[in-house]
């Protein structure tokens, strides 16, 4: 009396088929699980047996062997439960096999025999969509996840009966969940998280900031922003991913992907369709922002990708943490390696950071600041330059006197809709130009591409060459502000990089160690 | 053997570890001379007042007229020169202040005696427009023959100082709270070196002297002695520069004070010596008419007569820029020019040459 049924496990983001085998035979009675297993995965023995018993099935005393195979992958995790179940009852008859060789099972199963929901359904459906696989049965609790990946047939038990049901009727489909009240849910809890985030029109003044945070979000740059505390930097932050474009669908799903392995989707937030916005604290470790642990699980850096990743504060992090910061922002995923293997999450996040200019705040107004040349520079000098390397844009923020909020107030604001709409312009232009690239973005340009694709006019030239020796600006210095300059001319759309464009460009540059000349002529 | 003249004495005697000012008066009035004290037993010191059984052993320990000698020679091949009171190369200005230096190390020169000093002291932590005025003034003291004065300290000190070795054939003059060959703070090592070919560095403490706190206060009697006149700027309520001031008003020197904002806590002490009498400076002139100098340029004010052609627009913002740097958004609200063109117009001025990037995307006037 043997079987097989099929069910998924996670690494990194993407899912894998396994297969769980079961064979009972004569012997002394016991009930064997095996296939290189952690120790929640040993237990779902005594889930499953107590389980069938509360749904009123009735285990033969015999030898019962269930293998998780390939038996060389790790398993960890609670969504074994399912499979480890149906296996069983496949092998006593009590479960048709004809549909388990096109049936994908996740899910745990409580002691009474409902289900419980499961970490990582995405990646692990959309991996059985992949593979051809006709049916996916998940807790019903998970259904709303699983059902955005089109194109299987997602079915949500409410019980360990309602699986038997299920594969033992002919034609399993018509117990599939309705897509369509799912989608018009699913439209409405999108709406609602969109309508939440805050626009751009709350800010009043910081026109520069604003401004930066447009050409940043065009670029894809990352940004940097310095100012006295209570200026609007956090504020700003926090609208920057509302001025994204709308993640298509293929991001949405590697976004969700990743949420989905950290568990953070549940039946209110079925799927991510808008961009993350992430904002750990300064106290956050390297691992929490990396991904790692025994068993992976992503990061910060992850969870933010496809958003923004807001460090505020930036000077307060541990040296170490930012460092990890270097390598993602470079190639766009991190890796994690594991005695059982590796793992690449995704992070492709917009680096968004905001810094105060000094220990008290408030430098350069000599009024308030009373720090001297030496901690000013000592407290900039806490960011590493392979990090600001990395960031193309840095703006400041200036205090707003009180009498000027209400002169703000009078103006008409854009709202977010207004600039994301613009932003969605500058990216098509890219887009369409680095169709034959690696990258899409302005932000990813390499020194031996700006020449290629960054043509300046005569007089930007003349200009720009006047402003390195007059400021005596370092090579990268340079790129930096030819990239800005081309992503201000793409919102403009104009093909080549004039002189205004690079005049904004050069107030973006990022912070050195002339940042503040500490009053020298 | 080279025998020891009254110079190496009195050198021996300024290096001794342990024996200040008062101690120092205390030998000198009980042995007579240098040499007295040099050649004194054990017994003869002990009698001095306030000298110590460790002073003596420290005394009797140092007394070795070779290694003097070589001391003194490896000092003066360190470019170091040394002078007394009562040496013919001792300033005459110092010569007639209570509690003036018993003797000075030098690099350079000192100050010539028949020139004007002035000294500029103020904040460590100037604004930027503390320091701008700072410079143009030492510039223009410069430029007019004056010599300047000041501790080469940060800010209003090395500003001044810079600005007067802008100028070719500027003099100035550093005097230090540690020895000569010590640079402090290091951050000024370019006046450092630059002082030594058009001025001078002085200290009353022998080389090798680390910076104490205790010894800045002292120091500030001679950069007042040294001077003809004393200009504050951006002095706060506390601020070491008034205890120049102060010494220099019972010197007798003139005292001048460059006025701030009544709100603004930088120039609390320079607004109140003003009030008690200080005069008070806007431009070159002020202070020239005061030291009974001629002058024959009509010395420029503040705001630089634009001889380049301005735009309409460039004319706004221009108009807009003050001492006090602003933020491009600030000047952006001032104007009602939008970012974008506030920086296309600002990095044009500066080009122009008519105003000046202070700090990240600050700008302010160039003067």
């Amino acid at each position: 009396m043997y079987s097989e049924a099929y069910s998924a496990i996670v690494q990194g983001i993407e899912g894998r088929i396994i297969q769980a085998e079961a064979d009972i035979s004569d012997g002394l009675p016991c009930f064997m699980l095996v296939g290189y297993l952690a120790s929640e995965v040993k237990e779902a023995k005594e889930r499953v047996r107590i389980a069938l018993k509360n749904s009123g099935l009735r285990i033969p005393p015999k030898k019962i062997t269930v293998n998780l195979s390939p038996a060389g992958i790790y398993k960890y995790g609670t969504g074994y439960d399912f499979v480890i179940a149906v296996a069983i009852l496949a092998a006593l008859g009590i479960v048709n096999k004809k549909h388990l060789g096109s049936t994908i099972l996740i899910g745990e199963l409580s002691l009474d025999g409902s289900p419980k929901a499961v970490r990582g359904v995405l990646p692990m459906v959309y991996t059985a969509y992949e593979h051809g696989i006709k049916y996916v049965i998940v807790p019903k609790q998970n259904t709303r996840e699983a059902m955005f990946v089109k194109g299987i047939c997602v079915i949500g038990a409410g019980s360990l009966n309602d699986i038997i049901d299920v594969l033992n009727s002919e034609e399993p489909s018509r117990f599939a969940c309705k897509s369509t009240d799912l989608d018009e849910s699913m439209d409405d809890g999108l709406e609602s998280i969109s309508g939440e985030q805050p626009g751009f029109e709350d800010i009043s003044g910081q026109e520069m900031a604003c401004r930066a945070a447009e050409v940043a979000v065009s670029g894809m740059h990352n940004l940097l922003m310095i100012g006295a505390p209570g200026t609007g930097k956090t504020m700003i932050a926090r609208r920057i991913a509302g001025i994204m474009p709308k993640p298509q669908f293929d991001e949405c799903m590697e976004i969700s992907k990743i949420y989905s392995v950290a568990g953070l989707l549940d039946g209110e937030k079925p799927v991510i369709s808008y961009r993350p916005f992430r904002a750990p604290h300064h106290t956050i470790t390297q691992t929490a922002l990396s991904g790692g642990g025994r068993y992976p699980k992503p990061g910060e850096l992850s969870l933010a990708s496809g958003g923004v990743l807001f460090l505020d504060e930036l000077p307060e992090f541990k040296r170490q943490v930012l460092e990890v910061l270097r390598q993602p922002l470079e190639d766009g995923y991190v890796n994690i390696s594991r005695l059982d293997g590796n793992c690449r999450y995704p992070a492709k996040f917009m680096l968004v950071a905001a810094m105060n200019p000094c220990r008290c705040g408030y430098f350069p107004d000599r009024r308030k600041c009373k720090c001297t040349q030496a901690q000013v520079n000592n407290y900039l000098g806490r960011i590493s330059t392979p990090l600001l390397d990395r960031i193309d844009i840095c703006a400041e923020t200036v205090p707003v006197k009180i009498d000027e909020l209400s002169t703000y107030k009078k103006r008409n604001k854009e709202t977010s809709q207004e600039i994301s709409e613009r932003v969605s312009e500058a990216h098509k232009i890219q887009y369409k130009r680095y169709k034959n690239e690696k990258f899409s973005f302005n932000s990813c340009l390499a020194p031996s591409n700006i020449g290629k694709y960054c043509v300046m006019s005569a007089e930007a030239r003349d200009y720009l060459e006047y402003i390195l020796n007059s400021m005596s600006f370092s090579a990268r210095t340079y790129h930096k502000i030819i990239k800005a300059g081309r992503t201000i001319a793409d919102m403009e759309q104009s093909s080549n990089i004039e002189k205004k464009h690079i005049a904004e460009a050069v107030c973006y540059r990022s912070i050195n160690d002339k940042y503040w000349r500490g009053g020298r002529e | 053997m080279v025998e020891m003249e009254h110079i190496h004495y009195v050198y021996w005697v300024s290096c001794l570890r342990g024996i200040g000012k008062v101690k120092r008066k205390s030998l000198l009035r009980f042995m007579e001379s240098e040499e007295g004290i040099f050649n004194a037993s054990e017994e003869m010191l002990s009698k001095a007042d306030g000298i110590t059984g460790k002073d003596i052993s420290n005394i009797m320990q140092e007394r070795d007229k070779a290694k003097v000698l070589e001391d003194y020679a490896i000092m003066e091949s360190k470019g170091i020169k040394f002078t007394y009171k009562g040496h013919y190369t001792y300033p005459g200005r110092l010569e007639g202040i209570y509690n003036a230096p018993y003797s000075l190390f030098y690099k350079g020169e000192l100050p010539d005696n028949n020139k004007k000093c002035v000294a500029v002291v103020g904040a460590r932590n100037a604004s930027y427009q503390g320091s701008i005025i700072a410079s143009k003034l030492g510039r223009q003291l410069a430029e007019n023959g004056i010599q300047v004065i000041s501790g080469l300290a940060r800010g209003i000190d090395v500003c001044a100082q810079r600005g007067a070795l802008q100028i070719a054939g500027g003099r100035t003059f550093a005097v230090m709270g540690c020895g000569v060959d010590i640079c402090y703070p290091k951050q000024n090592i370019e006046e450092y070196m630059l002082m030594q070919r058009s001025g001078g560095i002085i200290s009353e403490y022998p080389p090798g002297m680390p910076p104490v706190a205790c010894n800045f206060p002292m120091r500030n009697r001679i950069i007042s002695g040294l001077s003809d006149g004393i200009l504050v700027i951006e002095a706060g309520e506390k601020s070491g520069s008034l205890i120049t001031a102060e010494a220099g008003t019972e010197q007798g020197k003139d005292i001048f004070a460059v006025p701030g904002d009544i709100g603004n806590k930088l120039y609390y002490g320079s607004n109140e010596l003003i009030k008690n009498g200080a005069a008070l400076v806007t431009n070159i002139r002020d202070i020239m008419d005061a030291l009974g100098m001629f002058y024959d340029c009509s010395a420029d004010g503040w705001k630089k007569k634009v001889d380049v052609v301005l735009e309409r627009t460039e004319k706004i913002v221009y108009a807009s820029l003050s001492l006090e740097p602003a933020h491009i958004s600030e000047i952006a609200l001032k104007t009602g020019l939008g970012i974008q063109h506030t920086m296309e117009i600002l990095t044009g001025l500066e080009m122009k040459h008519v105003a000046v990037m202070a700090g990240n995307n600050y700008f302010a006037l160039k003067i």
